[in-house]
């Protein structure tokens, strides 16, 4: 028997939202800011560590050390994702282990760092990453080509802004989008930043100064890249039905994609119409039993500015083609028709890898963003990854 | 430097022949690229590496002016190209022989090989030089 459409439908509640500190070098390791995210998010759910029976996190860092530094004991259920959009499969995942009664609570964990070259130069440092992960494949026996190591390294091509530029300019040339529209996302979201206490940039920025912003693959800007930091988000997930005896207003998790876009690898994948993490089409809506009207504001992954107008389009949030004029003129601006990315995104609050976009829808949801708030915020939506893949999750008011 | 494996060896001998090869299913005709042994359309494991033409379209691609790999100097193109074999048979190159700015979507090129190491060949794209480019052997 098929499952039905809304068999997942807010049967799950975000109950605990936290974060670690988040810097350009906050002066704590990768697992200790996972910790720090943990504990916080455990404490805001009003919970206790042995309340804590289910884990997930990207590695890395790795879930045992994680369990060992909250100070889990008795997991029966745990995730150690080691690749996908963001934080999205932990999140989705984690959501489908409480509602399957894997687990009564949930701890989702997603922590990074900034590159750092240990010593040698950025590249050098990649570089040779990159050969550790090719040996790593090899040794395990996968047999299959390992894509970054032959077809994109020796092109110069093994970055996610190399793989995604030429994406930024096929959009752009095909719409007609020019350099000044495109600078209306990271304008918008630098400006919600200075309101977030959290966001590690927050001085306000110009066309001008996005203009004079340099190439890093033409036609993306570095104030086109999200802003690498250290840091960590986490929340808890619990059973719908539990989260009513806990201290904050229920945010109910009312569907998920998770996805590619036809293909699933960058350069190999072609059609803008098939974007948007497997929700393309009706398929999130459908599930969630809404449509793109009801949502009241949207955390879309801006790994790169130009990412946005395209999950604008996908999601049906605006119409196919106009996601470029609809990030004008304050529409997604705080007070306008549909706030995006009110935290200041991963553009300026800073790289969490989709958590903490998360984060933030469920804070919207609950009414404590303060000069944040989007008035009367009953419906979000959540996204991560883009192009070829992605995923996303729609969230309730309680 | 590429690090072969059996996958791709056909890929990587063919072009120090100056010739691209490209994953063919012998039963369905369907291009495979990136190179594996079973065809992910009709799963037969006829799979074999064929000769193509070389002939392509620039899709899309962007002119990086960072150094994100070691021995390679910006400002470089990384695009997008479509081979003329088949809708969607997309190889990820540079674009060899013309200057960056002169590169355009929808531009028609052709493969040629640049030699990175000794014995070492690597398959790029440049400007179609005549409509009857051709990589290795007709």
């Amino acid at each position: 028997m098929a499952a039905r459409k809304d068999s997942f439908r807010d049967k799950v509640a975000v109950a605990g939202v936290g974060f670690s500190r988040l810097d350009r070098d906050a002066g704590l390791g990768l697992t200790a800011l996972g910790v720090e995210a943990g504990v916080n998010a455990i404490r805001d759910a009003g919970l206790k560590a042995p309340d804590i029976d289910g884990l997930a996190t990207m590695y890395p860092p790795q879930v045992f050390d994680l369990i060992e530094g909250v100070g889990l004991d008795g997991v029966t259920w745990f995730y150690n994702c080691e690749f996908g959009p963001g934080a999205m499969p932990t999140i989705i995942d984690a959501a489908l282990a409480v509602a399957a009664g894997m687990c009564n609570a949930a701890l989702v964990v997603r922590t990074i760092v900034r590159p750092r070259p240990h010593g040698l130069p950025p590249a050098e440092a990649q570089r040779a990453q990159q050969i550790v992960r090719g040996i790593t494949a090899k040794a395990k026996g996968y047999g299959y080509t390992f894509a970054e190591e032959q077809f994109r390294l020796s092109y110069g091509a093994s970055t996610i802004p190399a793989l995604s530029a030429p994406w930024m300019r096929l959009y752009m040339e095909k719409n007609g989008v020019t350099p000044e529209q495109m600078a209306a996302v990271p304008i918008t979201f630098r400006k919600h930043a200075s309101l977030n206490e959290r966001a590690v940039m927050r001085t306000p920025i110009t066309v001008d100064d996005y203009l004079a912003s340099r190439f890093i693959c033409e036609p993306l800007r570095l104030l086109d890249c999200d802003l690498p930091i250290d840091g960590a988000g986490a929340a808890v997930l619990v059973p719908a039905e539990r989260a009513r005896d806990l201290p904050h207003p229920p945010v109910y998790i009312s569907a998920a994609t998770l996805g590619t876009g036809g293909k699933s690898l960058w350069e190999q994948w072609y059609d803008f119409g098939k974007h948007g993490g497997g929700a393309f089409g009706d398929r999130i809506w459908a599930r969630a039993g809404l449509s793109p009207q009801d949502v009241d504001v949207a955390q879309l992954y801006d790994g790169f500015s130009f990412f946005v107008p395209l999950w604008l389009e996908a999601l049906g949030l605006c119409k196919k083609d106009e996601g470029h004029e609809f990030i004008q003129d304050g529409r997604i601006a705080i007070g306008g028709e549909l706030p995006v990315n009110t935290s200041g995104g991963q553009l300026s609050e800073g790289r969490l890898m989709g958590m903490g976009l998360f984060n933030e829808a469920v804070l919207q949801l609950r009414g404590q963003c303060g000069v944040r708030q989007v008035e009367d915020a009953r419906v979000a939506v959540m996204s991560g990854g883009g192009l070829a893949n992605g995923g996303v999750v729609v969230l309730r008011q309680g | 430097m590429p690090v072969t494996d059996s996958d791709s060896q056909e890929y990587w001998e063919g072009a120090k022949r100056r010739e691209l090869v490209i994953k063919q299913c012998q039963d369905c005709r369907y291009y495979i690229h990136l190179p594996r042994p079973q065809c992910p359309r009709c799963y037969s494991f006829n799979v074999k590496g064929v000769w193509v033409s070389g002939r392509g379209v620039v899709q899309t691609f962007c002119i990086v002016h960072h150094i994100l790999e070691p021995g390679i100097y910006p400002p470089y193109v990384c695009a997008i190209v479509e081979l003329e074999e088949q809708s969607g048979l997309h190889l990820l190159t540079n674009i060899v022989n013309c200057p960056p700015e002169q590169v355009s979507i929808a531009m028609l090129v052709e493969a040629t090989f640049e030699e990175i190491a000794e014995g070492v060949m690597l398959p790029q794209f440049q400007p179609r030089q005549s409509q009857e480019a051709r990589s290795g052997r007709p």
